[in-house]
């Protein structure tokens, strides 16, 4: 073929501007720490990228909703901690005032430990998380549990002993629902009328009862029929304990699930977004090794011709 | 026999080729760096003896050599060749380069500012609201970055839109260089005929015609011919535009709304004076065209990425305001709980009528972050069970957000997803294209180059030979004068 000087040096231009071209997407890859930097860098590896934001962001999400879940739960466990201690003070004392040794004044004296319990009980079925009660069901910014003119105890306006009230009951299923995980939910609150039960036996009104007939003296036979009472209450929370106990297993177990996925899923973007530096310098350094020889070819064989041998 | 003086003759000639030769090598010299130029070489041809001057017997020699004509040293196959692959050069350079441009716009490889994490925030947000739905803070959250994402919304629309009409404008200005091109083409017609009628090559006009030639098919498909009289037609899809003198030109008529945008004025293309669209199919034309009106995703253009986005902003505010509709506000003020809220603005044209470019919260929830309806149940804020807490809409919305069965996206971040990978392989098809394009087009030109193109050192050998030949004309003329002068001073004076 015939070769001219034009030839060589478009030839030689458009080569220098791919070295040039190569030179400076290394150069770019290099201080952005980025392979990709363009949509169309690597479309197939731009799928893994988006995907692995995705499900990091989501499982962002997701980790922080089981966050406010285990403080949620872990005021709830120590709550429900607290009642049983409390259920089982009472018990203790019942068992010692029930056998009839007892007189009259240290009937009242135990009764004012009785009475303390149960306004303790009152406190601790009001406890909040933050800002919020959380023994209220959906009623999260006021008091769920308050006591009418009589000393009679409410859950939410409603009267708690009267367990057949359709009211009471719609507020008993009544459960703060979070979403856990894709289309995984867990009811995350333990309503008033589940931590006290419901009707003539909650705990609140057992004490209360038990204080009443303390009080007035009652024999040691009466108060002995509060043992079983309390036990049953003393029952009735510990299964909320061991339920809440539950879920805070469940939550933490999904809490390492995300952390393993995050790790999974941001290696994954990783390797497809970030620079291998290694190998983007060793392409760099050969691309300078070939730009630096075009360079000098440029001055050895371009400069040259015909003309130089003419005299 | 020819006479003495017949050898004067022959070596004036010589002289007069050579001379002409170093001339020409000069002027190839002088053009080496010019681009449009096409070496020319002399056609020399030897002159027969004239036979009627063979008076007697014996054998004469020629007459010498002469120039007979300039040529162009082209390949018409070549430069038909890449006149073809000119308009698809143009074309998918064209593309490529605007589709580099457009996916900086969605650029996802950022950390901050696509409209994924736009996306993201506002789902991120959703969620707090089911664990805090009462709190007004992240109420607030919840507004902010929806109004952010709407934002997002309206600038990749306005952009977009954006880049719409400077296409359209773009087509406008080709159509008035195309336009220019014909009329120089036509006017250069004329005066090469006008020229080579005179008996003379016109080689420099031809330069500058193929360099107009080469630009318009750079531009449009062009097919072109040129008859045995040298009478040249350039044809767009078989209409003749230029017709050796007498052109059809085009005309841009803002009669049209752009595709999808609906954006006023914009261009349609007729043959000037006709109201018949320009039937084409290649060039810079075409790839600006396609990147104005393309609604399709194999070719994809700004309608397409426009309706891609119109149909993901609509269906996300159908998906939200259908479940936000069932919830319950808080009360403002003395208000009651308000239920049938919506949570994106309804235009009075119902859905449809929303696009990315006028997505917008709904005046309600602009207006008080207590009009984000989280609750099923309606809120009494002076009951005793307010019900504040209530978070079961606040679940179901939040529940779109990771759902795959949405009525027209499927999933909402899926559908981004695949749009945003739609857009890249796009745009590195049309590199690859280009890339593509762009080797055949240097191999032709290269080859054009290498019969056409001037080589110094050639000319520089050339010259050295024209040179000797001149000077050895010069030697001949000389010895032919010692000759004469022998014969007519010093013949026949025997003994003077």
């Amino acid at each position: 073929m015939r070769v001219t000087n034009n030839m060589m040096m478009r030839g030689y231009l458009s080569n220098l501007n791919n070295n040039m071209s190569n030179l400076s997407e290394y150069q770019r890859q290099i201080s952005s720490g980025k392979a990709i930097n363009n949509l169309s860098d690597d479309p197939v590896g731009l799928i893994s990228v988006m995907t692995s934001k995705m499900k990091l962001e989501k499982n962002d999400e997701y980790t922080a909703t089981v966050d406010t879940g285990l403080t949620w739960l872990k005021q709830t466990d120590s709550s429900a901690y607290e009642l049983n201690q409390m259920i089982q003070s009472a018990y203790e004392t019942v068992m010692e005032v029930s056998n009839d040794t007892y007189n009259g004044d240290d009937k009242a004296a135990a009764a004012e430990y009785i009475m303390q319990l149960r306004d303790h009980v009152l406190a601790l079925s009001n406890s909040q998380a933050g800002d919020k009660y959380i023994f209220g069901g959906y009623n999260v910014d006021k008091e769920p549990f308050t006591l009418d003119a009589g000393g009679n105890i409410l859950y939410n306006g409603i009267d708690l002993t009267n367990a057949a009230d359709p009211d009471l009951i719609a507020r008993d299923g009544e459960s703060i629902t979070y979403e856990i995980g894709p289309g995984i939910t867990m009811d995350i609150s333990i309503t008033g009328t589940q931590l006290l039960g419901m009707g003539d036996d909650n705990v609140y009104t057992v004490l209360d009862d038990l204080y009443n007939d303390m009080i007035s003296n009652a024999p040691g036979s009466t108060l002995g029929g509060y043992i079983d009472k309390l036990q049953d209450c003393q029952d009735h929370v510990l299964a909320v304990e061991s339920r809440v106990g539950g879920m805070m297993n469940r939550l933490d177990l999904l809490q390492n699930r995300y952390e393993q996925e995050n790790i999974t899923y941001t290696e994954l973007r990783s390797k497809v977004m970030d620079v291998d530096y290694a190998e983007a310098y060793m392409h760099y350094s050969m691309a300078q090794a070939i730009y630096d020889g075009a360079l000098q070819v440029s001055s050895q064989i371009l400069q040259t011709s015909i003309l130089d041998y003419m005299r | 026999m020819p006479g003495m003086f017949y050898g004067l003759e022959i070596a004036r000639r010589g002289l007069n080729v050579n001379k002409q030769a170093m001339q020409l090598t000069g002027h190839n010299v002088s053009n080496a760096g010019n681009e449009g130029y096409t070496r020319q070489r002399l056609v020399i041809e030897s002159i027969y003896p004239n036979t009627k001057n063979r008076f007697g017997r014996g054998v004469t020699v020629g007459a010498g050599a002469d120039v007979t004509q300039i040529d162009q040293v082209r390949s018409q196959y070549i430069d038909r060749q890449l006149r073809d692959e000119y308009a698809s050069l143009g074309q998918w350079d064209k593309r490529s380069e605007e589709m580099q441009f457009i996916e900086t716009i969605f650029d996802e490889t950022a950390e901050t500012g696509s409209i994924t994490t736009a996306l993201a925030d506002f789902y991120d947000s959703l969620g707090k609201l089911t664990t805090d739905a009462d709190s007004e803070e992240v109420r607030t959250v919840v507004q902010q970055n929806a109004i952010k994402l709407c934002e997002t919304f309206n600038y990749y629309s306005d952009q977009l839109t954006e880049l719409q009409k400077s296409y359209n404008e773009a087509m406008s200005v080709s159509v008035d260089r195309i336009n220019d091109l014909l009329t120089s083409i036509a006017d250069y017609n004329g005066e090469i005929m006008g020229y080579e009628l005179g008996g003379q090559k016109a080689n420099e006009l031809k330069d500058s015609r193929n360099m107009l030639l080469d630009e318009l098919s750079k531009l449009v498909n062009i097919s072109y011919e040129e008859d045995s009289s040298g009478r040249l037609s350039v044809s767009v899809d078989g209409t003749v535009l230029v017709d050796h003198t007498t052109t059809t030109l085009l005309e841009a008529v803002p009669d049209q709304t752009g595709v999808v945008s609906g954006e006023p004025n914009f261009y349609s293309i007729y043959y000037e004076g006709t109201t018949t669209d320009f039937a084409y199919s290649g060039g810079e034309l075409k790839a600006y065209q396609d990147l104005r009106d393309s609604n399709t995703a194999d070719n994809m253009g700004v309608p397409y990425l426009l309706s891609r986005l119109n149909t993901l902003a609509r269906s996300l505010a159908q998906e939200i305001n259908t479940v936000h509709e069932t919830g319950y506000t808080i009360p403002v003020g003395a208000g009651a709980s308000l239920t049938g809220v919506d949570f994106f603005e309804l235009p009075a044209g119902g859905y449809g009528d929303i696009t990315a470019g006028n997505i917008s919260l709904s005046a309600e929830v602009l207006a008080n972050v207590r009009n984000i309806a989280a609750s099923d149940t309606a809120i009494d804020l002076a009951a005793a069970d307010t019900q504040k807490g209530n978070n079961v809409i606040a679940l179901e919305m939040y529940a779109l957000t990771s759902s795959t069965t949405l009525g027209t996206v499927g999933s909402f971040a899926d559908y981004l997803k695949s749009f945003v990978v739609e857009v890249g392989v796009t745009s590195a098809g049309a590199q690859e294209m280009a890339g593509s394009q762009n080797t055949i087009i240097g191999n032709l030109e290269t080859r054009k180059e290498s019969i056409s193109g001037v080589s110094v050192d050639e000319e520089m050998i050339n010259l050295i030979s024209y040179q000797y030949a001149y000077s050895a004309s010069s030697r001949v003329l000389t010895a032919i004068d010692e000759a004469l002068d022998v014969l007519i001073n010093r013949t026949g004076v025997v003994g003077r």
